[in-house]
Order: C-alpha cells, then structure tokens, then sequence
C-alpha cells in the first residue's frame, strides 16, 4: 500500500483516480491546485505523486520543481510530446495521456512504485502471507509451492485487487505480450492457484469479463 | 507541425509565387522602356552632334578641317559624353574615350568598364571619318537599379502582409476548434474512466451512484461542447438568416429554464436570429444564475435597442470585468468559462450589437447587449 498524492483540478477525474487507486488498497491525498499539492507535499511524505500538466494557477512542471524526491507520473494530453520531453527532464518517472485505461493507470503506478522500491513488500490475506520479493507464500506459516506461472497470476490479481481483469490482459501481464497463448491457459492456472491456496471465495469469476481479487 | 499551419504554409508560398510572377510581368516592361529610352536618347543626341561636326567641318578652311573637328570636341570635355575619330585608315585623329572601345560602325548598345554602365554609337560620317561616341550610363544605371529595388520591396512587403493577414484568418479560424476539441478531453477521460469502472471494480452503492452521476455530469458537459461548436459553426458560416424575433417568447423560454428568472418587455421583436440570440442570452442568464446566491432572482430586460441580464451576486473582480469585457485581450481567469464569453461577444457583434458587462448599484453584475445598427422592426 502506497500514499499517493493525487494533483488534478478536474474534480471528477480526481475523484476517478483515488476511486480506481484505493480500490487496490493505496491511501490517496486529492489536490485540486498546484498550490494545494505544494503545501500537502510540505506537510507529509508521498510515495508516488500524479500530476496533472495543466493546473489553473501553476504548470504541473513548477509543482514537480517544488516537490523533490516524490515519484512522479504525469498526466498529459494526447500528443503533447514536448510535456513529455519536458516532464522526464525534470525526472518524472513516467506519463499517462487522457483520456487513459483504468487498468493501464494501475499498471503504470505499480511500475513506477515496484521500480522505486515503494511497493508493498508482503501481503497477507486469511492464513495466507505472499513475500513479493522472495517469492515465497505462506499458508498457517507453510511454505506452499506455487509455478512462476501461477506466482506471477496471483502477482497480478493482488496487484489489481478488486479490479476486473480480463483474460487477455491477464496473459499480456503474466505470461508477457509474445505468449501466444489461449485464453483457456488462464482459467487453468486460475483453476490451480483457487485450488492450492483455497482461494475460491477471493477469486472471483466474473461473467463474461475475467477475473478479479477480492479481499 | 499541424494541418492548418501546413495549409497556410503551401498557400502563403503558392500566392508568394503568384505575387512574384506579377511583380515581374509589371517590372520588365517598366525596365525595357528605360533601356530603350535611354538608347533612343543617346542615337538622337549622337545624330545631332555628328550633323554638327560634319557641317564645322565643312566650313573648316582647306587642311584645318582636323584642327577644328578635334577642338569642337573638346568642348565637351568635363561632360559625361567622350568621343572617338579614325579615318578610313584606322588613325586615330581624336580620342577622349576612357577606355579603348573598338566597335564596327553601325553597331549601338551598352558595355561595362570596371562595373560601369556606358552607351556607344558607332557611326561612320559622309565625309568618310569613323565617328564613336560613349556616353556614361550612371544616370540610366542608377534608375534601373531604383526600379529593381523599389519592385522587390513592394513585392516582399505585400508577401509579407499577405503573409500575416492568412495567419491571422486561420489563426482564427482554427483556434476555437482547437480549445473546444480540449473542453472535451476532460469529460470524455471521466466518461470512459467511470464506465470502466463500473464496469471491472467492485463499487460500494454510494461509489457505483457517484460514478453514475459523473457520468451523466460529463455527458451534459459533452453536449454543450457540441451545442457551442455548432453555433460557432453557425457564426463562422454567416448562415444565419435574420429575422424578426419575438422577444416576450425567448425571454419566456428562458424563465422556464431557470425558475429565479423574472422579466419585463419593453421591446417586442428584434431582428435576428433566433438561435443564436438564445444562446446569447441562456449563456448570459446561466453566468448569473451562477454567480447569483442560491434562490436569488435574476431580472432580464428589453428596452429599445438594448437587453439586459442583472444578478444579485457579489459581483466581479476588476480583473474578471476586464476578462469578460475584452475576452480577447485578457487571459482567460477559470478553465469553467469555456468559450462562452467569447461566443457571446460573437454573438453580439453578427447582430450589430455590442455586449458590455458592468457592475450594478447593488454591487451585482449587469450584461447589457446594446444594439446599434438599427436592424429593429
């Protein structure tokens, strides 16, 4: 669980952030100016900031200046390849253009949170304690052997808890985008991982769209 | 590098071209005509001076014929015309040229010595004498280079103002589809974002309602982009048919919309368009529905040539009165406004009318949209 400051003066695409962002379990601080984002920066550590480019009262580029050693996505519209330019000079960690994929968002915070060692390290649900970075998950303090495969679904569906993932998605994210696999691939290892970790009230099959995590 | 600036780019050089070829077909005969003229100039002024000399020569007692042909000319000596005469045996008898010049008589035209223009006439006497005379071009030179010039200054300074005037018309042109296609980023990400959300995330009742109701919000927002691009297109196209517009009926349509609106008639029809003065005045009536405390009536008027939309609000900053009067010239002060001030101004002008906002003796605001071309019933 990361605390993600959240820089965006449209109201309802705020909201859409830190509804998508605490749906996976982050703590999410809103500001809706460049001024408002400098003063909560001030006040308490974030792990991650998004940051729009285009704020009323200052550019998204002179919060960044402000705000040092805060992982930073900015938020920018299609085709303004000079923000981007722009942006990773300033040392941005990564863009997200509008109007944007909920899954992408998640995927690109998680990028930039795992990259900069801001990512949860253990997560624990029931019995069960999943060490990211060992690779190990525990269940009532044993150690249960689980495929790289299956390591890495599991991964992805914590990761997104609460999010509905698509089969495909969930073979682009696990498997990598040269898998050619077939969508079957995933209700097996699905099948598996519900089996060995008795997680079948927690995976979720959802009706025509894929799988999700709930806690 | 966007379409229209690329459109403006090949037409601006397109019409350069053009404007250049023009400037030229203009020029040559301007220049020709110098030339000639210069040559026409310097064969009659050399017929003349040969008839005379010819004659002085004639008068010249037996053997002091030479004598007197090199005196008389010596006397123009000083001036810019220099002579030469052979005889039949090629002998230089005088000689005040420059230069040496070795022409065939007969012959006229112009050669450059050290980078200056002269003229010769070649010519051979009835006493049998070969006659050349060279005038110094300067005067001609100096004219044909002030022709060039002045023609390629004009030509660049009408290019460049050509040039400026098409930015300036697709600047125009361009820009406000540009802005609204921006105004409709925000609602299309919310709109696509909260859909997706509904649609794989596991909302509580209150998230799902809310997610619902931004959805609805933004799709309204959709929609008055969609309503202000068509009446700038309306605008743009000048397609708008005037005529005589019932003002008691629009104000009515109005006060059905917003419920705090009350009214009072004084002017029954305006000629104009109807649609577009509608929108004029909901945009109106909407800012002061906005900056009006909740309940607040807003009054519209009519009075002869002039409609008027007055709140109770807390008025504006000097800096927003600014912005709203000249929405041109003022960076605009909240990303809320959108185009609306702007169309309205618009607006206003395509009816011969001018919209001034001010402050109203309660501290409110008041919109006045005063009409000055008398296009009344």
């Amino acid at each position: 669980m990361a605390k993600i400051l959240i820089v965006e003066d449209e109201k309802a695409i705020n909201d859409l952030l830190k509804l998508n962002l605490e749906m996976v379990g982050h703590q999410c601080v809103p500001a809706l100016t460049g001024k408002e984002a400098i003063r909560a920066a001030g006040e308490q550590g974030f792990d991650l900031m998004l940051l729009d480019v285009m704020l009323p009262d200052m550019e998204g580029f002179a919060v960044m200046e402000k705000v040092r050693d805060v992982p930073t996505i900015f938020l920018t519209a299609r085709g303004a390849t000079t923000d981007k330019v722009r942006g990773f000079g300033l040392g941005a960690d990564d863009y997200i253009v509008k109007p944007f994929e909920v899954a992408e968002l998640l995927a690109r915070v998680q990028a930039v949170l795992r990259r900069t060692h801001r990512a949860e390290k253990e997560y624990t649900i029931g019995d069960i304690t999943i060490r990211w970075d060992a690779h190990e998950v525990f269940q009532n303090g044993e150690r249960v052997e689980l495929t790289p495969q299956e390591f890495a679904l599991l991964h992805i569906l914590i990761e997104n808890r609460n999010v509905c993932l698509s089969r495909q998605k969930l073979l682009s994210e696990a498997w990598g985008t040269d898998f050619l696999g077939e969508s079957r691939t995933v209700d097996v290892h699905i099948q598996k991982l519900r089996r060995k970790l008795k997680l079948e009230d927690h995976i979720k099959t959802i009706y025509k769209n894929g799988y999700r995590f709930e806690e | 590098m966007k379409l229209w600036q690329k459109t403006y780019l090949l037409s601006t050089l397109l019409c350069a071209l053009i404007l250049y070829g023009c400037m030229f077909g203009v020029t040559a005969p301007a220049l020709s005509s110098t030339v000639n003229g210069a040559r026409e100039a310097a064969l009659r002024e050399e017929r003349a001076i040969a008839n005379v000399l010819e004659r002085t020569m004639d008068q010249a007692p037996e053997g002091r014929q030479i004598p007197v042909m090199q005196a008389f000319l010596g006397y123009y000596s000083g001036t810019d015309l220099s002579f030469q005469v052979r005889d039949g045996q090629e002998d230089e008898l005088y000689s005040s040229l420059p230069f040496a010049v070795n022409k065939a008589p007969g012959t006229m035209g112009f050669l450059r010595d050290r980078g200056r223009l002269f003229l010769f006439v070649s010519d051979r006497l009835p006493s049998g004498f070969d006659f050349l005379y060279l005038k110094d071009g300067a005067a001609t030179d100096a004219l044909l280079r002030r022709q060039v010039t002045a023609a390629a200054l004009i030509g660049t300074a009408v290019a460049l103002l050509m040039a400026a005037a098409l930015y300036i018309l697709l600047y125009r042109v361009n820009l406000p589809v540009s802005r609204l296609a921006h105004e409709m980023r925000t609602p299309l990400t919310a709109m696509k974002g909260y859909a997706e959300t509904l649609r794989d995330v596991k909302l509580t009742e209150e998230q799902r309602h809310m997610a619902a109701s931004y959805i609805a919000e933004e799709s309204t927002r959709l929609s008055d982009v969609s309503a202000r691009l068509l009446t700038l297109h309306n605008a743009r196209e000048e397609a708008t048919p005037f005529g005589p517009v019932d003002v008691e009926e629009l104000f009515d349509h109005i006060a059905q919309t917003y419920p705090t609106v009350t009214y009072e008639v004084h002017w029954p029809t305006i000629f104009g368009d109807r649609a577009m003065l509608s929108s004029l005045l909901n945009n109106l009536v909407d800012n002061a529905v906005k900056a009006s405390p909740a309940g607040a009536p807003v009054e519209l008027r009519a009075a002869p040539n002039v409609l008027a939309v007055m709140d109770h609000g807390s008025g504006m900053s000097d800096e927003a009165l600014n912005y709203v009067n000249h929405p041109s010239k003022f960076k605009k002060l909240h990303s809320s406004g959108g185009l609306g001030v702007p169309l309205c101004h618009q607006i206003a002008r395509d009816h011969g009318a001018k919209l001034t906002y001010t402050r109203g003796t309660d501290g409110g605001t008041v919109a006045t949209v005063t009409f000055y071309n008398t296009l009344t019933s």
